[in-house]
């Protein structure tokens, strides 16, 4: 199984939470909008997306529906939840936390 | 998860376990959703149908695989897939008849056994009686150290029921056998005298009738009896029986109840219960521990609440009578203890223990059985994990598929317990009946309890090896490898130390059960002096109310001697108040004329039997020292006794016995005269050491319990029907008991050892063909594997001696290692089964020797037959299957 190996561990649910707290969308348009996002950069193949989505709505964090796309076909879509919006908030700080802290230690080396 | 979580957990699992096919197809309808998706952005990029297609499922990876992964974070599925590996494994064992039948029976026999031991373990340790308030009923009693009796006297019986407060009722009973008359035979019949209060304190009352009334604890007043079912079923089970007069000892009782169908308390053959009615100088009494006692507790109080007001009460007895209660301890046990004796408790243990012996060989086999097929599943395990099974999953799989075949072997094994159970109430000795209320004998709701709890180690302990195994497997050259050719060492070893343990295990099992037979068989034939097969045996206990005078007890047996040594082939015969191997034990103090008075309670001891003097020429006994007894020596003459060897070398070692002066019982009691040394006879089957005995003359000493004993020339049980007659002209309203040989009574006291030791047996038996089925089982299956290599070894000229020599020798390889881990283990089991057994010796060369070569024997012929086969291998056909 292909796995986000480029992907820092946890970040993958990050990415996730936060394009789906902007709009609902559906797995495919996810997985353009993370190409789009994050360029060549991140690399998550198709098949690592929907299991990902799958445990963030086992998590309760998003939930999923089936509605009808523009060209009139039914796709699943997901959405944040309250508590998905919660550990959003929860992720983010910690991942500022990280970043903050990295960024931090790079400096020092540099210096 | 978080409980805030709930509003939406909840429908998402039950979703997920219950819509299972619906969310499946949502499943396949996302993923293909996004295929569609971008095979349409790749037309649009100009590729062709056929290109956009392809690309799109490249760049999605593996389809199966992240369906799996998807499936797998669903968190309900894992009820799911357990459903649906139940269903494979069922699938697979249907494949495979042979195996699965082999593995449940094995199993089943395994869970079988413990089922019927746990239920009969559990009758006689946690409800040996039943009764509606066992829990708050507690027993008191006096022990005295010295001569461990116990009981209560009297005395103290009286002011601890009057002056504790956490008894609701505490009531006393003795046993009392009673002659039933009137009938076509004089029969005996097991009675108990209680206290009024008796039936309310056990909490069960008659079902017809009434119990006693307080006043009916009087003397004069007393001649009434409640009736056992049984006995009121024998007498025309007829209601109109209350208040009918049934003739007990030559007085009129009145039938005033009738207690329920399986009533008996306590324990035995209990046939009736009449009022306790004490005359004044026995309800004085601190000396005689003639009462035992059962007490209710209050709800509010504690057995140790109970236990310290006695103490406190018991202080005060013994400052205000020290001369009969100084050198005893008072107890207050659960009545649960008091009824379950430490003795009957182990023994129960012990078979406990030899049914999970059983059970884990049986393990042991099943293991070794599905690593043995595991072998020719390689293949398709290597399937499954390319289709996306994880290892986990593999290893869940093969449990799931052990814990199938335990709990199939679970539910074969309730029914083989319930036959267990039957054969094990059929063959139950008379003994142990009287131990617990069989009635409670059972496969009940704790042993289906018990069974599931066995079940599920059953699938552990057999499925564990057999599915690490499998997880730790490379599906990659699984997949490259033929069927079945090649299993790693891993599995070699495995197998090997299944088998080395079952041969340990059997080891221990079969030295157990050989020592247990031996001392059975030691003890049972011990005495060969004595000839018990030309014994004959009867007891008669004659009525109080009418032998209350000395002369006339005297005058009886004098007639029935005379009558008894008249019989045809009768060479001599005797009365005693106890023969050996009869239970019977009356112990007295002995003070020593000239010695200084001790301490009460360190007074020598010694058994007091009334002896005729033809006793111990009847039981081939050798006098000693002086003379025997005489028919001078009665009531007009000098008061003699005789002692035994062991008793006159405790108290007067390296010195001359005769002549002594002693006196029994209390110090005022009057003075007798040793006049002779008889030999030791062992007493009671169990005894470690010969016992102290003090003959004295019957007729200076008469007694209304005697045993008469004859011995014959021919057989004597036919003197039986004669003795009936002889009696029946003596005294027609008295009854014979136990007539019987010597042998018999010997038996009697073994056969709950025998009983044991053959339980042993037949578990050790079974352990033995499960073992040697091991040994076949993992010897074949290595011939099977090698076949290739013995036949290479045949064209390079290997001698059929050789391949032969070859195999068994991995044989005796695993025999060898298992023999001297189960040295080891049954040394451990010896040492309890030695303090358990007397006569068992935790080193019992003969007992090793004799099932270590009945193994080898075993695992010989388990390795001979595979041999063979290899003898058979066409070394052109083994060379071309490579």
């Amino acid at each position: 199984m292909s796995k986000p190996s480029d992907l820092v561990q946890g970040t993958l649910d990050l990415l996730l939470l936060k394009i789906l707290a902007l709009v609902p969308m559906n797995g495919f348009a996810i997985s353009l909008r993370l190409k789009q996002i994050s360029g060549d950069v991140l690399q998550v193949s198709d098949g690592s997306l929907y299991p990902a989505l799958h445990k963030l709505e086992q998590e309760c964090w998003i939930t999923a529906e089936w509605k009808t796309t523009e060209n009139n076909r039914r796709a699943k879509f997901y959405s944040l939840t309250r508590p998905g919006r919660r550990q959003l908030e929860k992720e983010a700080d910690n991942w500022n936390r990280l970043a903050t802290a990295i960024s931090h230690v790079v400096k020092i080396q540099e210096a | 998860m978080p409980p805030k979580h709930w509003f939406y957990v909840v429908p998402l699992r039950l979703r997920s376990l219950l819509r299972w096919g619906q969310v499946e197809e949502e499943l396949d309808e996302e993923l293909l959703y996004h295929l569609e998706q971008k095979t349409q952005a790749n037309l649009a990029k100009g590729m062709t149908a056929e290109e956009a297609r392809r690309f799109a499922l490249r760049e999605f990876g593996g389809i199966e695989q992240s369906k799996e992964a998807c499936r797998d974070k669903r968190k309900a599925s894992f009820l799911r897939d357990i459903a649906q590996d139940v269903r494979y494994g069922l699938r697979m064992l249907r494949k495979a008849p042979g195996f699965a039948s082999v593995a449940i029976l094995t199993l089943g026999l395994g869970i079988g056994a413990n089922t019927a031991i746990f239920s009969f373990a559990d009758v006689v340790i946690r409800r040996p009686i039943s009764l509606p308030q066992l829990d708050r009923l507690v027993g008191v009693s006096e022990y005295v150290p010295a001569t461990e009796d116990s009981g209560i006297s009297a005395g103290n019986f009286q002011d601890i029921q009057s002056e504790c407060q956490n008894f609701a009722e505490l009531a006393a009973y003795q046993g009392r056998n009673g002659v039933l008359t009137g009938r076509a035979e004089p029969e005996v019949l097991e009675g108990v005298a209680t206290t009024v209060n008796f039936f309310s304190t056990i909490g069960v009352e008659p079902v017809l009738g009434r119990s006693f009334l307080p006043e009916e604890g009087l003397l004069g007043r007393n001649h009434v009896l409640v009736l056992s079912n049984a006995l009121w079923r024998r007498l025309g089970a007829d209601a109109s029986v209350l208040g009918r007069k049934i003739s007990l000892d030559g007085d009129e009782y009145v039938v005033v109840g009738v207690m329920p169908p399986k009533f008996a308390f306590p324990l035995g053959k209990v046939s009736f219960w009449t009022p306790l009615a004490m005359g004044a100088a026995e309800r004085e009494s601190r000396t005689d521990l003639n009462l035992h006692t059962v007490g209710l507790l209050k709800p509010s109080a504690t057995l140790e609440q109970a236990r310290s007001e006695v103490a406190t009460v018991w202080d005060g007895l013994l400052k205000e009578y020290p001369q009969g209660n100084a050198g005893r301890i008072m107890q207050v046990t659960s009545l649960r203890d008091h009824v379950v004796l430490d003795y009957n408790r182990q023994f129960a243990l012990l078979l406990l223990g030899v049914a999970g012996f059983v059970l884990l060989i049986a393990c042991a086999n099943v293991a070794n059985l599905q690593l043995a097929r595991a072998a020719g599943r390689q293949r398709e395990v290597a399937v499954r994990t390319a289709v996306g099974a994880s290892r986990s999953r593999i290893t869940r799989q093969f449990l799931v598929e052990s814990f199938l075949l335990a709990s199939l072997g679970g539910i074969l094994g309730i029914f083989l317990a319930q036959w267990g159970v039957h054969i094990l109430r059929a063959t139950l000795p008379a003994q142990v009946e009287d131990i617990c209320d069989l009635n409670n004998l059972g496969v009940n709701s704790a042993a289906i309890v018990f069974t599931l709890l066995m079940t599920l180690l059953a699938g552990l302990v057999s499925g564990i090896a057999p599915a690490w195994q499998q997880g730790l497997r490379d599906p990659q050259t699984a997949l490259k490898q033929g069927e079945g050719r090649v299993l790693g060492s891993r599995s070699h070893r495995l197998r090997s130390v299944f088998v080395v343990s079952e041969v340990a295990l059997t080891l221990a099992l079969l030295v157990g059960a050989g020592l247990m037979i031996r001392s059975f068989w030691s003890l049972a034939h011990a005495d060969r002096s004595l000839d018990p097969d030309a014994l004959l045996t009867l007891h008669i206990n004659l009525p109080e109310v009418r032998y209350a005078e000395p002369a006339k007890a005297k005058a009886f047996s004098a007639e029935m001697l005379l009558r008894l040594q008249a019989f045809p082939g009768v060479q001599s015969a005797a009365v005693v108040s106890g023969l050996p191997y009869s239970y019977y034990d009356d112990e007295v103090g002995v003070h020593v004329t000239g010695r200084t008075e001790v301490n009460p309670a360190e007074l020598p001891t010694a058994m007091l039997e009334a002896a005729s003097p033809d006793y111990f020429r009847t039981l081939r006994m050798t006098m000693k020292q002086g003379r025997g007894f005489d028919d001078r020596d009665d009531t007009g003459t000098q008061p003699v006794a005789i002692v035994s060897e062991s008793m006159a070398n405790r108290l007067w070692p390296n010195q001359n016995s005769l002549g002594r002066r002693i006196r029994l019982g209390g110090a005022n009691s009057e003075e007798i005269t040793v006049v002779g040394v008889v030999s030791d006879v062992r007493h009671e089957i169990f005894d470690r050491v010969f016992r102290s005995i003090i003959y004295r003359p019957a007729r200076q000493a008469p007694g209304l319990s005697m045993d008469f004993v004859l011995r014959s020339g021919g057989a004597p049980q036919e003197l039986i029907a004669g003795t009936r007659l002889a009696l029946r002209a003596i005294d027609p309203n008295v009854a014979v008991e136990n007539a019987e040989t010597m042998t018999h009574k010997i038996e009697e006291q073994t056969s709950g050892l025998r009983y044991v030791a053959s339980l042993m047996a037949v578990f050790g038996t079974v352990a033995l063909v499960l073992s040697m089925i091991g040994i076949y089982g993992v010897i074949a299956h290595l011939v099977n594997e090698r076949t290739q290599e013995i036949g290479i070894r045949v064209v390079l000229g290997a001698k059929p001696g050789n391949v032969l020599g070859m195999v068994m020798k991995s044989g005796l390889r695993l025999l060898a290692s298992g023999v001297v881990i189960g040295i080891a283990f049954s040394m451990a089991l010896a040492r309890v089964i030695s303090n358990l057994v007397y006569g068992v010796s935790a080193w019992d060369f003969r007992a090793f020797a004799g099932v270590t070569l009945l193994l080898t024997g075993v695992a010989l012929a388990a390795s001979y037959i595979p041999a063979r086969r290899a003898l058979r291998v066409d070394p052109a056909a083994a060379l071309r299957c490579g």
